[in-house]
């Protein structure tokens, strides 16, 4: 049995694990589950059958009373241990077990590559793994301990019914037959159902999502959606209502089955089988059938206690494979990987034919370019050309499929990787926002000495600072509701800007701007480029807009298209050559062309103005370059 | 005290009113087999054994302990033959429809409250919370009435028995019973205390977890591995807080936990009551060894009778708190509401802004203040203005997804608020900067109604769609209108991009034949090619309607009729492009901006 060693295996993985994170959990579970079953069998076969003997053999109440007495203090004990662990060590011990299990995952977390995210399968089990992983832990650990003493405790109770009467533990046969052939079937037509019932279920679950979700309100509201909504939880009810009928009279059968077995059978039978004895053959005492009575009802119970214990045992073990193979799993890039220091300048990066597929598509496409330390550089392109994956690639989240990466002409996965990334400075168009103070959100991490004055001015640079000064607590405030009930809650824009100071108060030798302004209006946009271009004089400036107009300044871009560079130059080359870069500039540009007379002028004015804006940047018109 | 009670019971008569509407059979049955269940229980453990421990004490013929014990047996297996079709079939029908019969009122509340609602996050996390308990609250109702029969019925059978057999003996029960729910109050007490202290550590933790576990925020965590450690001491802080938290009530809910469990059950029950039955049995001889046999078998079932009762209390309470906050949510009565008010003149119309001023709650600053605008019918608008300017909001006033909070907006020279909000709504194309996609087919997408109820207008649709820019994608869609938009549900659906979408909600606003066309950036997704063939196609289908255009792009307004621009909630600036730029204001700073950069190539182009 392939699936038992398995489940098996992964069970005592989930042992050894709570072991290490919290020896007290498994003690105190193991005693609570023994002593459970110690009492149960205790009072319906031993203290029943002593008393009753005590009573036909006309003994002293006074013995009997002592035997009482002394149950009455054991009990007393074992409650009072009972106490102890539910009142006492398991609320403890559960934040515990949250505490360090959480630290193991969190690490792993950090730890594994960023494509694991984006692996569906493994992305799905890492979320089941990860769901109440602490509760399920303990769980797991309670259960193993249930199947052990499960076992011991049907042993024994078997042992006490054959001491009584070595025929009637024949009876026990049926509650067996009934509990794990029956039940399993039953288990199995569960499962079926379930899984025919799961994309409606989905599809109930879609519905909910948008008639409760903020972002559909303003359509439902003044279209008729919900209607198309209401048809399809309609429809997904009804499908529901199939999925009952297919296994309905299998269902029948096999709930009638297993119901008569594991109760009529060995209740009725034995209290025939018994009464027979006692009164037909007299081969059996009033107390002994006393005690068959209490122990038919124990003993079922605990052979179901047994099963279930057994049943959840085999489905804990899918969820523990789910934590280890997420604990042991083997990363492709490991966040903590140890190699060469990168240094603290970059004099070049160079993409060699790189190629990467993300699930199945071309992405990237022989993908070759240089860029020189101490240049601007932007990457231009249409959606979906593949201009943030380089930045992806460049970060090392991912590793291309095909060709190398190189920084001061080493490979890149020869570096240590969190000592490389450091080189950057990076904002992202889709930055998220901490439950942190705005200072530690654009810092990143614990506030050092002259911190304050550089996150200002970085403040200053992204826009956003005049905004953060206006909060209660200024640079303090903590951002979003979160963390903390008087958190401060900013725009879409605000959050952008926020995002951007990160890139600006980083020391780095290379700063990265990935589409930082599309939340932003054009006066905030523009003074962002133009912070931006200022801020980093004599620093590697790489950055991604869909907005021509901005990517003029840059020393050099570079046009993308199908995955590949098709054009690079600067931008006075690229208008020359008249190819797919200057297409895509004269569509923007149409509508600000078509001037008056009177625009012309200020054209001009401003024309001037960018020009000498240009000319302070040491730009060289005529051949576009410094 | 009394009040409470009151209010638990109606809460729950409210549920119960609700599911024996929609499912009378699946109701009594399921009360029925609450009783059968414990009836069966009592025949089998009490009656029976009972029986058969007399016939063997006072030797009764054999057959009549046959008989009786037959007679149970055969009952049982009579019994479960229901009760299989009741668990495989029955009950699987009809709960999807007691949470349909639910959550379609709570939908359609949903779909009628006012947007504000959504605003007020207080508000928002109760409506949130109550739609996602629905479920729960029928489920823990049903489970509710399901143990409060069976505890009914163990005390009309076990309880009458023991009466009957030894009245005395009920006294023991009756001690234990009240003192165990006296002690269970105050340690349920004791433990809401502890919650209430730990829930907000708990959210911290969980709001910690979440940043590592999701996906959205692993990139800033393998760029910041430093914020990643204040995060994780965060945690380990607010656990730390739990710890002490719970080792401060320790004492307590141990020394509560032994005086219930114990003193209270266990030794009232299996030390003091066994001593009474012994002694009556074996000293005074009142009682035969099969009754006290039976009696002190059964007190566990009696235990777990008044453990029905014990636990539903506190069951009960907190199940009324989810349906109370379901009732009220759909008692609310919505401002703005959606079936009343009188109809439209069928022409187009003036539309006028007086004094119109807005603001989202009544301590937020004002968002708009003193508008007055009027647009005559087939002008096209532009609103420009900075982020926060108040664009969107002036856009949702006019669609009445709120109403001002001074002034008022006139349409035909009546104030809004006096029309139909429906057939209002009619007038209107709106293609909103966070449109959604909807699980249907790609015809439905363009209509948003079900295609049943409404003609099939496919030529039109269609029309629309090629207006958008949509027409080649469609020819390559496997079943052209009726592609399902999304493959979540549907194998042969397809998943549209951002900017297919995009082109999908804007064909949406060209279908619908409104008088007035409403446009909030409806090109942020859109490379610079297909905004610029979007705003060709725009052109054509916004001939002879009022036009309101959103935009920061200033490229795509500058032929509007009219340009109004806002700043913090104020028309600081209105006229054509020309105008405008004459005036040398804001407008034309920020015409400027943009511009700038274009002309310095035109010119440069012009100069060569």
């Amino acid at each position: 049995m392939n699936k038992g060693k398995e489940a098996f295996h992964n069970n005592l993985y989930a042992l050894r694990l709570m072991w290490q994170i919290c020896p007290g959990q498994v003690w105190h579970k193991a005693v609570t589950r023994f002593l459970g079953y110690f009492e149960w069998l205790f009072y319906s076969a031993f203290f029943m059958r002593f008393v009753i003997k005590a009573l036909e053999t006309e003994q002293e109440f006074s013995a009997i009373m002592i035997f009482i007495g002394a149950t009455v203090a054991v009990f007393a004990g074992i409650s009072f241990y009972y106490s102890y662990v539910n009142g006492m060590v398991i609320p403890v011990t559960s934040i515990i077990v949250n505490r360090e299990l959480s630290k193991k995952l969190f690490r792993k977390a950090r730890n594994v590559e960023l494509s694991c995210y984006e692996d569906h399968e493994f992305y799905n089990k890492y979320t089941l793994a990860m769901e109440k992983a602490d509760e399920r832990l303990i769980e797991t650990v309670d259960v193993i301990w249930g199947i052990v003493f499960g076992v011991t405790a049907s042993v024994a109770a078997f042992l006490f019914l054959f001491e009584v009467d070595k025929y009637a533990v024949l009876f026990v046969g049926f509650p067996v037959l009934g509990n794990f052939c029956f039940n399993k079937v039953l288990g199995k037509i569960d499962f079926e159902r379930n899984k025919d019932m799961v994309p409606y279920n989905r599809r109930i679950a879609y519905v909910n999502r948008v008639m409760y979700m903020t972002d559909y309100a303003k359509e439902i509201r003044l279209t008729n959606a919900f209607a198309l909504m209401r048809r399809n939880y309609r429809e997904a009810v009804q499908g529901l209502m199939q999925c009952a009928h297919k296994y309905t009279k299998k269902g029948m059968i096999f709930h009638w089955l297993r119901v008569i077995f594991t109760f009529s059978f060995i209740f009725e039978g034995l209290l025939i089988y018994g009464a027979y004895r006692a009164l037909v053959s007299h081969t059996i005492s009033l107390a002994e059938l006393s005690v068959i009575t209490s122990m038919m009802v124990s003993t079922t119970w605990i052979l179901i206690g047994f099963t279930e214990s057994l049943m959840k045992g085999f489905k804990n073990g899918l969820f523990v494979w789910n934590l280890r193979t997420f604990l042991e799993y083997e990363e492709a890039i490991p966040e903590d990987y140890e190699g060469e220091d990168p240094g603290k300048e970059i004099q070049s990066i160079a993409f060699h034919n790189v190629s990467f597929c993300y699930k199945d598509k071309q992405v990237l496409h022989n993908l070759s370019f240089e860029i020189r330390g101490g240049k601007t550089y932007a990457l231009v392109g249409h959606n979906g050309a593949g201009k943030s994956t380089i930045i992806k690639l460049l970060m090392r989240f991912y590793d291309p499929t095909e060709g190398e990466i190189f920084c001061n002409g080493r490979n890149i996965k020869e570096y240590n990787l969190q000592k490389y990334r450091a080189l950057f400075a990076t904002a992202f168009q889709d930055c998220r926002i901490f439950s942190l103070s705005v200072l530690e959100n654009v810092l990143m991490q614990k506030e050092e000495e002259g911190d304050r004055e550089r996150v200002e001015e970085a403040l200053r640079l992204a826009g956003v600072y005049d905004k953060v000064m206006s909060l209660p607590k200024g640079m303090d405030t903590v951002l979003t509701k979160e963390f903390s009930e008087d958190g401060e809650v900013l725009s879409g824009g605000q959050y952008q800007k926020i995002g951007v100071a990160r890139a600006f108060v980083r020391q780095c030798p290379i700063k990265i701007f990935d589409e930082p302004s599309s939340a932003l209006d054009p006066i905030s946009e523009y003074q962002l480029f133009d912070n931006m271009l200022k801020s980093s004089k004599e620093k590697t400036v790489l950055f991604i807009s869909h907005r021509l107009s901005s990517v003029q300044n840059a020393d050099w871009v570079f046009m993308l298209e199908n995955g590949t560079v098709q054009e690079e130059g600067t931008h006075y080359m690229l208008m020359k050559r008249q190819g797919i870069y200057a297409d895509m500039y004269k569509k923007q540009a149409e509508n600000y062309l078509a001037v008056s007379s009177t625009e012309i002028d200020k054209g001009i004015f401003a024309c001037v103005s960018s020009l000498q804006a240009m000319e302070r940047h040491g730009y060289n018109y005529e051949k576009g370059v410094k | 005290m009394v009040i409470i009670m009151k209010k638990v019971l109606s809460n729950h008569l409210f549920l119960w009113r609700l599911c024996f509407r929609t499912a009378p059979g699946f109701m009594l049955y399921s009360i029925y087999d609450a009783f059968r269940n414990q009836f069966l229980i009592f025949l089998e453990h009490t009656i029976a054994v009972r029986y058969v421990l007399r016939c063997a004490e006072y030797g009764e013929p054999f057959y009549k302990a046959f008989i009786v014990v037959g007679l149970v047996l055969l009952a049982y297996m009579a019994a479960i033959i229901p009760d299989g079709y009741y668990i495989h079939n029955l009950s699987l029908r009809a709960k999807p429809k007691l949470y349909q019969a639910l959550k379609e009122q709570m939908y359609h509340k949903a779909a009628e409250i006012d947007l504000e609602c959504y605003d007020e996050p207080n508000y928002y996390n109760e409506f949130v919370l109550s739609v996602s308990e629905a479920e729960n609250a029928i489920e823990r109702f049903l489970a509710l009435l399901n143990s409060l029969i069976q505890s009914v019925t163990i005390m009309l059978t076990t309880g009458v028995f023991f009466l009957v057999t030894d009245a005395v003996g009920i006294l023991f029960v009756l001690v234990s019973f009240v003192l165990n729910f006296m002690f269970a109050r105050v340690l349920n007490k004791l433990n809401y205390e502890v919650r209430m202290k730990t829930n907000p550590l708990e959210r911290k933790r969980n709001y910690v977890g979440r940043i590592f576990y999701l996906s959205d925020y692993a990139k800033e965590l393998r760029l910041y591995p430093r914020t990643a450690d204040i995060l994780e001491q965060g945690f380990v802080q607010a656990n730390g807080e739990m710890i002490n938290v719970q080792k401060k009530a320790c004492r307590k809910r141990t020394g509560l936990h032994f005086v219930q469990g114990y003193l209270a059950g266990d030794f009232i029950l299996d030390g003091l009551y066994i001593t009474y039955l012994l002694f009556q049995a074996a000293v005074l001889h009142t009682i035969d060894y099969s009754n006290a046999v039976v009696l002190f078998n059964r007190t566990n079932s009696l235990r777990k009778g008044m453990k029905g009762f014990v636990d539903a209390v506190p069951k009960a309470g907190e199940n009324s708190m989810y349906i109370d906050k379901i009732r009220s949510f759909l008692m609310y009565e919505p401002k703005i509401k959606h079936d009343v008010g009188e109809s439209l003149p069928k022409e187009p119309g003036t539309i006028r802004f007086e004094h119109v001023s807005f603001r989202y709650t009544e301590d937020s600053p004002e968002v708009l203040k003193d508008i007055t605008l009027q647009v005559n019918s087939g002008e096209k608008i532009a609103i420009v203005g900075y982020n926060g300017a108040g664009k969107t909001t002036l856009i949702k006033l006019l669609m009445r997804l709120y109403d001002p909070t001074g002034g008022k907006i006139l349409y035909h020279d009546k104030n809004i608020t006096q029309y139909n909000l429906s057939d209002y709504h009619k007038r209107f194309g709106v293609v909103f900067q966070d449109f959604k996609m909807y699980d249907a087919s790609l015809m439905e997408n363009v209509v948003l109604d079900d295609i049943e109820n409404v003609k099939r207008e496919e030529a039109a649709v269609k029309q629309a769609l090629c207006s958008s820019g949509f027409g080649e994608r469609l020819e390559t869609l496997p079943e052209g209108l009726y592609t399902s938009i999304t493959s979540e549900f549907d194998e042969n659906g397809v998943n549209l991009s951002g900017g297919e979408s995009q082109k999908v909600a804007i064909a949406r606003a060209f279908y619908k034949q409104a008088d007035i066309l409403v446009m909030d950036e409806p090109s942020s997704a859109l490379d610079p090619i297909a905004e610029y063939n979007l705003n060709k196609a725009m052109q054509d289908a916004a001939r002879n309607k009022t036009v309101f255009y959103i935009s920061h792009r200033l490229s795509t307004t500058r032929d509007a009729d009219r340009i109004i621009m806002l700043e913090k909630g104020e028309i600081i600036e209105e006229g054509t492009h020309e105008q405008l730029l004459a005036q040398n204001g804001k407008y034309a700073k920020m015409w400027h901006v943009q511009a700038g950069k274009y002309l310095f190539y035109g010119l440069n182009q012009e100069n060569r």
